[in-house]
């Protein structure tokens, strides 16, 4: 009896640590991001922390449903659609390469903000998640965009993490965001 | 009286419908009213085809291509005001962005918007501590067919791709250049900034430091990424096996 109880303590204290340790690499992922460079240079910041988030382990959660699944990428897909009618800069030149880079991109963010990180804070519940996700990616976002478009980013956060939120996976908001970022060059 | 919900999944929806409302909305305030355009989520690197200079630097000069001008033409709408839209050149390099009513209706009168690129050191040197940083574009309105200057009567926003790093946006005021109240996006290689006037513009930064990127950094963070992962899985193996252990234990 009192073996099981020093296993089970053992698997506990094991699961505490791999919090923690998750903990870390959440800090770790958002000093990553909110440093790396413009440009290339900066996949080799943004692509092993992907790896990372999509490798470690994270709870799922919520039902799982194909139509609400697809409704709401499509939801998602029409309002970055809809917003970049109000955004009239000219549209960004793409190459193949370039196409192939922003969808890593945005699976890697996913990965890391509506997997790892969502499901790391939903022990405070699911709105606490939604919304400190949402902070810290219109956070990272700053030093390439510029604080202009931190409301922006912030707000593109709360979609995506209603996304996980609604679907209870982080697929739906990687869809949406490489679609949002291939809109940019329509 | 028993209390009406709303299938799960329909409300999840509404929460969704609300979230995209909330979106669009904040893109709306921002640009619309806030009367400066932002740069919505892209996530690339900048534009991967290399920069066209007007006069490039020595070792860029093999393959070079000629940077490219734009022109764009706005008509009188039924209504009797000039319509909006944006002139780009060719390459994307430059581009503005017009507002409806930008320029006074004339009757019988377009409004032609020409970009012209030209090395900025033919216009004047840099300001104190700031280099260029790519081409200066010259923007020229005019009314045709009379060819009379056509001058902006509400803000345009310029918009220049720039090859390294500029962080602003100045613009040739007949004596100097003057810095315009600039957004920079890294992420895009681009810096934009709203004005009342046209004239020539082009982007400047910090001189070069000199250096390059080290693409070197990829390894050892692709090796602290690979190590991590292995050190989780060993301990989640090491903890499912305290755990059915236990079990067995427990239920001996």
């Amino acid at each position: 009896m009192s073996a099981a109880i020093s296993s089970r303590a053992n698997a506990d204290r094991a699961l505490d640590q791999e919090r923690h340790a998750i903990g870390w690499v959440l800090a770790l992922g958002m000093a990553g991001l909110f440093t790396s460079p413009a440009g290339m240079a900066g996949l080799a910041v943004t692509v092993p922390i992907g790896i990372l988030a999509i490798a470690l382990p994270a709870a799922g959660s919520g039902e799982r449903s194909r139509a609400l699944w697809m409704a709401a990428t499509a939801l998602g897909i029409a309002a970055f659609w809809t917003a970049g009618r109000f955004a009239p800069l000219p549209a960004l030149p793409l190459g193949t390469s370039t196409v192939a880079v922003i969808i890593v991109a945005a699976v890697a963010e996913e990965a890391f903000f509506r997997r790892l990180a969502f499901s790391w804070f939903s022990r405070w519940g699911d709105l606490a998640a939604i919304a400190l996700t949402s902070i810290a990616f219109a956070i990272v976002h700053v030093p390439a965009y510029g604080i202009a478009a931190l409301p922006i980013d912030l707000a593109a956060g709360l979609l995506f993490g209603w996304q996980r939120w609604a679907t209870g996976s982080w697929l739906a908001a990687a869809v949406t965001h490489a679609a949002a970022n291939l809109l940019q060059a329509i | 009286m028993s209390e009406v919900r709303l299938p799960s999944a329909l409300r999840r929806l509404l929460w969704g419908l609300g979230a995209a409302a909330a979106y669009v909305a904040v893109v709306w305030t921002a640009s619309v009213q806030g009367g400066m355009p932002v740069r919505l989520l892209f996530d690339g690197p900048h534009p991967q085809q290399p920069y066209n200079f007007v006069d490039p630097p020595t070792d860029l000069a093999a393959r070079n291509l000629p940077a490219q001008p734009g022109e764009a033409t706005f008509g009188l709408l039924s209504k009797g005001v000039i319509a909006g839209g944006s002139v780009s050149t060719g390459d994307g390099q430059a581009g503005l962005t017009f507002p409806a009513q930008t320029f006074a209706a004339r009757p019988g009168q377009e409004v032609v918007v020409t970009i012209t690129p030209q090395d900025p050191l033919s216009v004047g040197p840099p300001p104190d501590g700031l280099a260029f940083d790519g081409n200066a574009y010259t923007v020229r309105a005019e009314y045709r067919p009379s060819g009379q200057e056509a001058s902006p009567e509400r803000e345009v926003t310029a918009l220049l791709r720039y090859p390294v790093r500029a962080n602003t946006l100045l613009r040739w005021d007949g004596s100097g250049w003057s810095r315009l109240e600039s957004t920079n996006v890294p992420a895009t290689l681009q810096v934009y900034a709203n004005t009342d006037q046209l004239g020539t513009f082009v982007a400047a930064g910090p001189p070069p430091p000199g250096g390059q990127t080290n693409w070197i950094v990829f390894i050892p963070l692709a090796a602290i990424a690979l190590a991590a992962i292995a050190g989780f899985r060993a301990r989640r193996r090491q903890r499912t096996k305290w755990t059915r252990q236990g079990t067995r234990r427990g239920a001996r």
